[in-house]
């Protein structure tokens, strides 16, 4: 499968731009990672690949042909997770999943059976959704995105809700499932896409800043990222981001990124929110 | 398709009002066999066509305005869930035609229980019922109700559920209007039950004879064009372009 | 204090912002904006008095039926918000961050005052709506008070209600279709047969009353705020106790309820709103508290009352409290000579003896119900027995006061009633022997029964004028009688002379009714009848003094009657509706003159038998049918009298059941006398008169006269032997047969 977004502009009624010439490829297997801040046009970019909606400029290509013209085709084989989405509270997990892969025309039980055991569901299966925590409805969001082992996956904020193990857990679950079809993460947590994609598009303001690997970006931003102790009324140097800052007996422990680092300031082995800080740094001074 | 049907019956009437409804529909079926239809219509005999078709009607428009409050919560409730199902592999139509199809067996089920209900009960008091009549009656009430309830079916996911409501009140109050003779009078009440009080009454015989239980072809005609109207709003609905389905499914986002 | 104001203030301000606030205030003006459409308007009346079409007042059509069906609508819609609201706040959890910072009873108190709040504005914006409509409709019976008041607790106190209700109800169950369905028990028990009359089940749906359009009906506002207090009281009570089972630390409801009793002051609230209410209920004073018994008529008959004492003077002096509705007074007797027994001094249930004293000194007495005779006890009145020494001579005087009770045994489960005693600021109605001796009737003496009322009043005596004694300091007037058995009548009445010569024949009206009775000429219609009914069938009956009169009372009475020289007729005869209700007549004076030609055929005059089809109304109808024809000609009688007539004896023939009387036989008895009765009105008030005018068609106007005063002048006969003039008179006066009338 091969997804082609060519110079794609998306201009809601209102009038927000929410995407502006965006362009990638992306090709069986890869796994995806899709990082920015709230309001860069993630979800949107997400909606568009799953026919939700229709760009404004541009187009969608699946495997050659356009993206709305194989819509049917597009959804046989896609596991898609919202970052806002609801359940059914009446139904039990099992009905629900049940539900879900008569609507994706799965027949097999048995990949409702897997998509339970993958998600630790197994024996909560006769519970009412509405008697499950916000966790567990997470889980159950998952499980339905990936019943079926559809060949396009996208998710927004999967791990939302899930304790840390669980997060580990399904997103090594997903690199797994990305080893032959193609993954689309959106997520805020860098570690995430750090840890298991091998691709990262970083997006902001509409427009795509970085496309490539992390390994790419974090390298771009070598000599750039940097930690010190200052006071705590001591200003930060110019064009400086704060990535994060610990207090400690000495002063405060700041580390920073920017184009200029100050003499003073220890450079440091640069991580991939420091690149991803970084980049959107730069192009907002820009 | 059997299971998505069936989990979309669990889903829509498997609530705890939809049957306490129902029976408060019957108890008032029954209400008003018991305190208007046993004194027949226009001095007709309680247990003629008249006075089953007003009763018939009766029920039919609660029974038609409790399967649009249903049709309309069911979707209401099932916003957030769309983003999910809506990229399934079945089109959002079929989904909405499904959905309708369902509460339209329901309402057909629950009118024919009202039927039932008025059989038995004047058979029990009576010892005379005239199914021809009855069956005539039943199927001139229900039938477009039913059409009506396929077509707004399959647009009212796309509509905000206030449209909804405000159509429930649009129909209660035209058949409130229609039973006072004001405007078009029988021709527009929604489940056509002002047709028996009013033609009976105007056939109304002096001659102390009983009035001949006759169906206009106005009648036919008005029924029928509330179908055509179900039929319309359903074509308009399930054939609607891709275009306008991307234009509502944005402004649902 | 200052956080739950300002919790309150930001839960109100929030309501105000939300759309479906201003949806709901829409519908609910539209749901009243429905009575006043007259398809509906009509139905509403029908269904409200229990099948009648009986048109009261201008004040219930306009303001009263349109306010209790905006109580029902409101208390619906803001049932439903409030549930809504409290549901939602579960589901998106904001309930759990607001409890984070803020008690979960505290917080339910907010949302109640804010929902208050928004109730209040939603009441008023009604009122203000439906402002110019009511005047314009009511015209110059308009008044200020009547459009506040009766809005006010009829409409804003049922939603009251229904918030404290519907909140306490969610926060007991914690489930909106529990809360709802007994939401919906609630209020459809109203309409059941068994409870339909209870006025303290008619919580969101209050009975309709017949207020009057000019004399304030004080006794009937009285009853509704008593009523709808302790309603309010049981609302609250509700909703403090449901309070305490607010969920905590996710306990059930019974541990919550064991974790809120850790403080035992917050039953306070909920105790003392129960303890009130019980009170007040067991304490009401419209009601007497006496046994309820079944009432038997026929001991009246045979009842004697011994000859308790001789006396040769009475007087009564009345003082009435017009705001609380409570008569004072004293009762003197010079007694010339007691019996050997106890003697008994009989007053309303209501009213308390607070001294009994003779020749100045103290006399113990005590009070009791009169069990073994039920139809004392009917009357309201209970006893307040004492023992003088045998042959005593002087001068006993009772001092009492009270609020004047109804008889529970008539009036079971607290229905309403006042018809016949009420007092109040415009209206005093009562009867002079309020307070009496047992007895005392028997021997000949001289009375006189003194009120003391506001000074705008014109009082009467059994339609007399009482006579002025003097005017009191406070704006106060005396007035007496010496008729001490007289029912009073005291407002601000106009008394007009009615043209007539053969006996003075006045009129007796309140001043505000003035304007009606002279745009439709109702003195003139009054004199017309009374000429063509003495020219027709004969001689009124009046009393010794040759006079009469018609008086017309507040609608509380619903109907009429009459007794010697006084014809009493209630004023929704002369209501707006009435006055203009074509079914009667484009001209709208018709009905009034029905009611004077009953001073001749019942009432005061030819005593008729009732056997369904027979009755005094029947030659009513068709004695107010010729007069019709001779002053607007006979094509307008004929289209609003016979024309009608006919048009219901046809559709009476054609009546299914009446046709085919076999089925008739197959239906439940309940059903059966339904149908029967409602056969019934339109026998006596169409196919008789039907009946009528074709014996006059067969005989002839003047013969057909002539049977009439025949019949007519043997009233005093049937009076002389208790009987009265029956169907079977008139055909032999007649000389026909019944075949002969058949329709």
């Amino acid at each position: 499968m091969k997804i082609d977004v060519k110079d794609v502009t998306m201009i809601y009624p209102s009038g927000k731009k929410a995407l502006q010439n965006v362009s990638f490829s992306v090709e069986s297997p890869d796994f995806v990672g899709i990082l920015g801040p709230n309001g860069a046009g993630k979800s949107t970019l997400m909606k568009l690949m799953t026919a939700a909606l229709r760009e404004t400029r541009g187009k969608i290509e699946l495997d050659g042909k356009s993206l709305l013209s194989q819509e049917s085709m597009l959804k046989r084989n896609l596991g898609y997770l919202p970052q806002v989405f609801g359940l059914y509270d009446e139904l039990t997990v099992w009905q629900f999943m049940d539900y879900m892969s008569a609507l994706k025309g799965i027949k097999d039980k048995e990949e409702i059976e897997w998509a339970l055991e993958q998600t630790g569901l197994k024996d909560k299966r006769k519970i009412r959704i509405g008697n499950l925590s916000g966790g567990q409805k997470q889980r159950v969001g998952i499980a339905q995105a990936i019943v079926g082992h559809p060949e396009l996956m996208i998710l927004d904020e999967p791990t939302v809700g899930l304790d840390p193990e669980e997060r580990i857990r399904f997103r090594n679950i997903f690199s797994e499932m990305s080893r032959d079809r193609i993954v689309f993460l959106s997520t805020h947590i860098v570690d995430d896409v750090q840890a298991v994609c091998n691709r990262v598009l970083v997006i902001y303001g509409g427009k795509i800043l970085f496309d490539g690997a992390p390994s790419d970006l974090i390298d771009s931003t070598v000599d750039h990222v940097g930690s010190y102790v200052r006071s705590l009324d001591e200003v930060i140097p110019e064009d400086c981001e704060i990535v994060s800052k610990v207090n400690t007996r000495n002063g405060v422990l700041t580390r920073i990124v920017g184009e200029n680092l100050p003499d003073y300031v220890e450079k440091c082995e640069p991580t991939l929110e420091d690149a991803y800080l970084y980049t959107v740094a730069a192009h907002s001074r820009s | 398709m059997k299971k998505i049907i069936k989990y979309e019956a669990k889903i829509i009437l498997c609530k705890p009002y939809v049957p306490i409804l129902l029976l408060i529909n019957l108890l008032y079926s029954y209400y008003l066999l018991s305190a208007d239809i046993i004194l027949g219509v226009s001095d007709t005999a309680p247990f003629s066509g008249w006075s089953f078709g007003k009763y018939m009607g009766s029920g039919v428009l609660w029974t038609f305005l409790l399967s649009l409050l249903i049709l309309i919560t069911s979707n209401a409730g099932r916003k957030n869930v769309a983003v999910l199902t809506n990229v399934t592999g079945i089109s959002p139509k079929k989904l909405n035609l499904v959905r309708s199809l369902i509460v339209t067996v329901f309402f057909l089920l629950s009118c024919l229980l009202i039927f039932l209900l008025g059989c038995v009960f004047l058979q029990t008091l009576f010892q005379t019922i005239r199914i021809g009549a009855y069956l005539a009656a039943f199927l001139l009430t229900a039938l477009p109700c039913a059409i009506l309830i396929i077509g707004f079916g399959t647009v009212a996911g796309n509509l905000h559920p206030a449209f909804g409501y405000v159509l429930i009140v649009l129909l209660l109050a035209v058949s409130l209007f229609a039973a006072a003779g004001i405007g078009g009078g029988y021709l527009l009440d929604a489940a056509g039950a002002s047709y028996y009080e009013t033609v009976s009454g105007l056939l109304e015989s002096f001659e102390a004879s009983e009035t001949p239980f006759v169906i206009r072809g106005g009648y036919v005609l008005a029924r029928s064009l509330y179908a055509c109207l179900g039929i319309a709003v359903f074509w308009f609905g399930y054939t609607g372009s891709g275009k306008k389905d991307r234009f509502l499914s944005r402004m649902l986002s | 204090m200052n956080q739950l104001i300002k919790a309150i203030r930001a839960e109100f301000i929030r309501l105000m912002k939300k759309k479906t606030t201003y949806i709901l205030m829409l519908c609910h003006i539209i749901s009243i904006a429905l009575c006043f459409v007259p398809y509906l308007q009509r139905q509403l009346r029908i269904f409200m008095n229990d099948g009648f079409d009986v048109i009261a007042s201008g004040t219930n059509e306009y303001i009263y039926r349109p306010f209790v069906i905006g109580s029902l609508a409101g208390s619906i819609l803001w049932g439903i918000y409030v549930l809504a609201s409290a549901d939602k706040e579960k589901k998106n959890n904001s309930r759990e961050m607001v409890s984070a910072f803020m008690d979960e009873r505290k917080h339910s108190f907010t949302r109640i005052m804010a929902f208050l709040g928004v109730a209040i504005l939603d009441t008023v914006l009604c009122m203000l709506v439906f402002l110019p409509v009511c005047m314009k409709k009511m015209d110059y019976l308009f008044q200020w008070k009547t459009y506040i008041i009766y809005p006010l607790i009829l409409m804003l106190a049922g939603i009251v209600m229904t918030v404290f209700l519907m909140e306490g109800l969610y926060r007991l169950s914690e489930n909106t279709i529990v809360s709802l369905l007994v939401f919906g028990i609630l209020t459809a028990v109203q309409f059941t047969p068994a409870f339909k009359n209870s006025i303290f089940v008619r919580w969101n749906l209050p009975q309709e009353l017949p207020v009057s359009d000019t004399v304030g009906s004080a006794g009937i506002l009285r009853i509704l705020i008593y009523t709808r207090i302790i309603l309010l009281l049981c609302s609250i009570c509700i909703w403090s106790l449901a309070s305490l089972f607010i969920r905590k630390y996710q306990y059930g409801p019974v541990r919550s309820f064991l974790v809120s009793l850790k403080k035992p002051l917050r039953l306070t609230v909920p105790v003392l709103c129960a303890l009130i209410a019980a009170f007040m209920v067991a304490g009401q004073p419209f009601i007497d508290h006496g046994p309820l018994v079944v009432e038997d008529i026929g001991n009246v008959f045979e009842t004697s009352w011994d000859l308790a004492a001789e006396c040769s003077h009475v007087q009564r002096d009345y003082y009435f409290d017009t705001v609380r509705g409570t008569i004072r007074g004293t009762y003197k007797l010079d007694i010339e000579e007691t019996a050997k027994q106890d003697l008994e001094i009989y007053h309303n249930a209501g009213i308390k003896i607070k001294h009994l004293t003779f020749n100045g000194e103290e006399v113990d007495f005590t009070t009791h119900f009169r069990k073994e005779d039920a139809l004392k006890t009917s009357l309201s009145d209970v006893y307040s027995a004492f023992r003088l020494p045998e042959g005593s001579t002087g001068e006993l005087v009772c001092e009492f006061e009270g609020y004047p009770t109804q008889s529970r045994t008539n009036y079971k489960d607290w229905e309403y009633s006042c018809a016949n005693r009420t007092v109040g600021p415009d209206y005093i109605y009562l009867h002079a022997d309020i307070v009496g001796m047992e007895g005392v009737g028997n021997a000949p003496y001289t009375s006189k029964t003194r009120i003391h009322v506001p000074t705008s009043h014109v009082p009467l005596a059994d339609g007399f004028e009482m006579k002025k004694v003097e005017d009191e300091e406070g704006g106060i007037t005396c007035w007496e009688t010496y008729n001490d058995y007289a029912i009073i009548m005291s407002s601000p009445n106009e008394i007009c002379d009615i043209d007539y010569d053969k006996a003075k024949v006045k009129l007796a009206y309140n001043q505000k009714n003035g304007y009606a009775i002279r745009k439709y000429k109702l003195d003139e219609a009054a004199s017309d009848v009374l000429r063509y009914c003495d020219d027709h069938i004969g001689t009124l009956n009046t009393d010794e003094t040759n006079r009469i009169t018609i008086e017309l009372v507040s609608s509380e009475l619903g109907g009429g009657y009459a007794s010697d020289g006084n014809a009493v007729i209630d004023e929704s005869v002369l209501s707006a509706e009435n006055l203009s209700d074509q079914k009667d007549g484009a001209n709208g004076n018709e009905t009034f003159m029905h009611e004077i030609v009953h001073l001749f055929l019942g009432d005061l005059g030819l005593p008729f038998d009732d056997d369904g089809l027979w009755s005094c109304e029947g030659m009513t109808v068709y004695t107010t049918y010729r007069i019709v024809k001779e002053k607007y000609g006979a094509l307008y009688a004929k289209k609003y009298y016979s024309d009608v007539w006919e048009e219901v004896v046809k559709k009476q023939n054609n009546n299914f059941y009446l046709r085919n009387p076999g089925y008739l036989d197959k239906l439940p008895e309940s059903y059966k006398n339904s149908i029967l009765s409602s056969i019934g009105t339109d026998n006596k008030y169409c196919r008789m008169p039907l009946m009528l005018l074709k014996a006059e068609q067969i005989l002839g106007e003047e013969k057909m006269d002539a049977v009439i005063q025949e019949l007519y002048a043997r009233r005093n006969e049937y009076y002389m032997n208790g009987g009265c003039c029956t169907f079977e008179d008139f055909l032999n006066a007649a000389g026909l047969e019944k075949e002969d009338l058949e329709l």
